[in-house]
This record gives structure tokens, C-alpha cells and sequence, in this order.
């Protein structure tokens, strides 16, 4: 009796880790998978043609929007990431952690300019590069750029692209 | 060592169960209403707690990875009619609706499998731009999911089952916000 006893015990304690483990790294695994399938790259920025039915790397894709993605990896050091953006349409600027935690969103209205300009580090710089600071909280994260096409005829759709595809990360030489 | 053995087999089979139980509880949504309000037939997510909402998390994750924080963007999910049966392009719905006091809005179709559903008119969505209104003022609007070409506004359904329609409503004003669970959202009716 004892025995059946400890068995449930046992049994109780190691679902609760289960269920929990599950719970917390459920987001983790979609978030690699999403990864794999746009290519495993890090600190490449891709840059998305406007979304149909055959874009299925990421659920519910928005088809009014250009995405711009980079998967960061800051074990080298900060990045700078640069381009100039819309200046008469919805855009915005948006950094993930690997848990698909939102941790820093800015639209265009609350930029001071359509000149994209952001420093990403893993603690604050002490430099004057970069008009925006972002910390994130750990090595690793994702970067989302969505453009807003309101228009998406083939002359504006490609002014939209070339604006997106300027949308660039670089290593930082941070000196001496 | 019989006992140590069964008590081992006893703890990953515990594991397991438990894995497979929120699994399942992801997977079908089971606690949803735990995470997500509603707005009559709508569901919305108030507060995208998802640092510390690890259920909330892993359903976002399943059905909107990457979506953006509320103070951002409300997303308002649309998946049954006014019956309560899951939206099927076996049927023809129309929504009645007003437009919003927000920056940008947009009505997205997707199929069971939370992508954009296949369809010859290479149209997946509506928008406050391409919305074709029934007034000068650009406030009413009626548009309908319809596998074949139905009114001036209609997204297509292809040959999706268990579809959901998406309400993303970016940089709503303060009284979206205060009121998000009462704003008025459009009517749903299945009318074939």
C-alpha cells in the first residue's frame, strides 16, 4: 500500500514538471522552428516579399505588410542596425526574445526620423553611434521590421521594397 | 532494485503525461477563455502578459507567433458564427460593421492551419483602404467570406475549414483601449 502510495506520489510530482516544462518551453521550439525555416541565419537581415499563401514560415503572416527579420546573436559584441524607412506609412521596429517575449516596440511616429539609426547590445554603450539604444535582455533575440504597403501597385510596392531592403545590421567596432 | 526501477519507470511516465497534457491543452486551445476576453463573438487579448503568462505564451506562440505587445496593436479573432459552428467556406457569412478610430485597420482570413487561404483572386485580406463603404464618411462597411466572388467586398474562402478572421486594429485611440471589450465589432451572419 505504501508502495502504490509513493508510486502516486512520484507520478504527480514528475507530470507537474511535465506539464510545466512543456508550458515554458513550448514558445522556445516554435520559435527555433520559425527560425530553421527562414533560414537558420543570424545577424542577416531577410527581407520578405509582401505575404500570400505560400508564405508559411510564421502563422497569421499580414499580407498589407513587408517583413523585414533578422535572428541577432551578440556573443561578438553589439550590432548597429540602419536604413531609411517610409516617411507616410505605418512602420515599425520590433525585438523578440527567444521565449517570442515582445520586449521593445516603436512605431514610426514615435522615431524621430524615417533614417533608422539603433545601436543593439547586451548592456549600455558608452558611445554617441546609433540614435536609439535598445538592451536586450539576453545574446540572442529576433528583430521584426513590418512595413505598412497601403498601396501595393507595382510602382509603390517597389519604392516599399528598396526601402526595406536597405534595412541593414552591421558589426560594431567599438575602438580601442 | 525492482522498486528503484518501477519508480523510475513510474516518474518518466509521469513526465511524459505531463508533457502530453499541456500539449493538448496548447494544442486545442482548452483555458482559452483564461487568457483571451471577449467581445461578443470575438476573442482579444487585453493584456499580452507573456513574459509571465507562460500558457498565454505558448497559445500566442501557436496561433500568432511574433505578435506585437497591446500597447501596439488589439487583435480581435473572429472563429464561429452566429450560431456558434466554426467558420466553414462551405458557407457564405456576411459581416456588417463600423469603421475604427485607429491609425490602421484590417480584416485577415486564414485557414485552419493559421495561413493565408489559397485562392485565384490572390486576396487575403480587407483593409480601411481597399474597403469599398456604404456612406461618404467611410463608416459602414459589408463584406462577406464567400468561396465565389460575393458583393463589392469579399475575401475568399477557398476550401478552408475551422477558418479564422483577424481584426488588427494598430495604434487604436485611448477609448478603443478603455473600452476594448465593449467597442462595437462587426455582425456575423451566415446567410447560405
Amino acid at each position: 500500500m505504501k508502495k502504490i502510495g509513493l508510486f502516486a506520489v512520484l507520478f504527480l510530482i514528475f507530470f507537474y514538471l511535465g506539464s510545466q516544462m512543456s508550458l515554458k518551453y513550448f514558445s522556445y521550439v516554435l520559435y527555433q522552428v520559425a527560425k530553421n525555416k527562414l533560414g537558420d541565419k543570424e545577424n542577416v537581415v531577410g527581407y520578405g516579399a509582401l505575404p500570400n499563401e505560400h508564405s508559411r514560415q510564421v502563422v497569421k503572416p499580414n499580407p498589407d505588410f513587408l517583413y523585414a527579420v533578422c535572428f541577432y546573436d551578440l556573443k561578438d559584441g553589439p550590432v548597429r542596425i540602419s536604413g531609411n524607412l517610409p516617411d507616410s506609412t505605418y512602420w515599425s521596429v520590433s525585438f523578440f526574445e527567444p521565449s517570442t517575449v515582445n520586449y521593445f516596440v516603436k512605431n514610426d511616429q514615435e522615431f524621430a526620423s524615417s533614417r533608422l539609426d539603433i545601436t543593439l547590445s547586451t548592456k549600455k554603450l558608452n558611445t554617441k553611434a546609433g540614435k536609439e539604444q535598445i538592451i536586450s535582455p539576453g545574446e540572442k533575440g529576433m528583430m521584426l521590421v513590418r512595413i505598412l504597403v497601403p498601396d501595393p501597385s507595382p510602382e509603390k510596392l517597389a519604392v516599399y521594397k528598396e526601402l526595406q531592403e536597405s534595412i541593414k545590421l552591421q558589426a560594431m567596432n567599438l575602438g580601442g | 532494485m525492482r522498486l528503484l526501477l518501477a519508480g523510475i519507470g513510474i516518474s518518466l511516465l509521469g513526465l511524459i503525461a505531463g508533457i502530453l497534457f499541456s500539449f493538448f491543452r496548447i494544442q486545442s486551445g482548452s483555458g482559452i477563455d483564461d487568457v483571451f476576453q471577449k467581445n461578443g463573438l470575438w476573442r482579444f487579448a487585453p493584456k499580452m502578459d507573456l513574459a509571465a503568462n507562460e500558457y498565454q505564451r505558448a497559445l500566442i506562440a501557436r496561433v500568432g507567433l511574433f505578435a506585437l505587445r497591446e500597447s501596439e496593436v488589439l487583435y480581435y479573432a473572429l472563429t464561429q458564427d452566429e450560431e456558434g459552428n466554426p467558420l466553414s467556406s462551405d458557407h457564405i457569412y456576411e459581416l456588417t460593421g463600423e469603421s475604427f478610430d485607429a491609425r490602421y485597420w484590417s480584416f485577415t482570413l486564414y485557414g485552419g492551419d493559421d495561413f493565408l487561404i489559397p485562392n485565384q483572386e490572390n486576396r487575403f485580406a480587407l483593409n480601411e483602404v481597399n474597403m469599398e463603404f456604404e456612406d461618404s464618411l467611410k463608416t459602414n462597411y459589408r463584406f462577406h467570406l464567400s468561396k465565389e466572388a460575393y458583393g463589392k467586398n469579399w475575401i475568399p474562402s477557398g476550401d478552408a475549414q475551422e477558418m479564422s478572421l483577424l481584426l488588427r486594429l494598430y495604434n487604436p485611440s485611448p477609448d478603443i483601449y478603455e473600452h476594448a471589450g465593449e467597442i462595437a465589432l462587426p455582425q456575423i451572419k451566415k446567410i447560405k
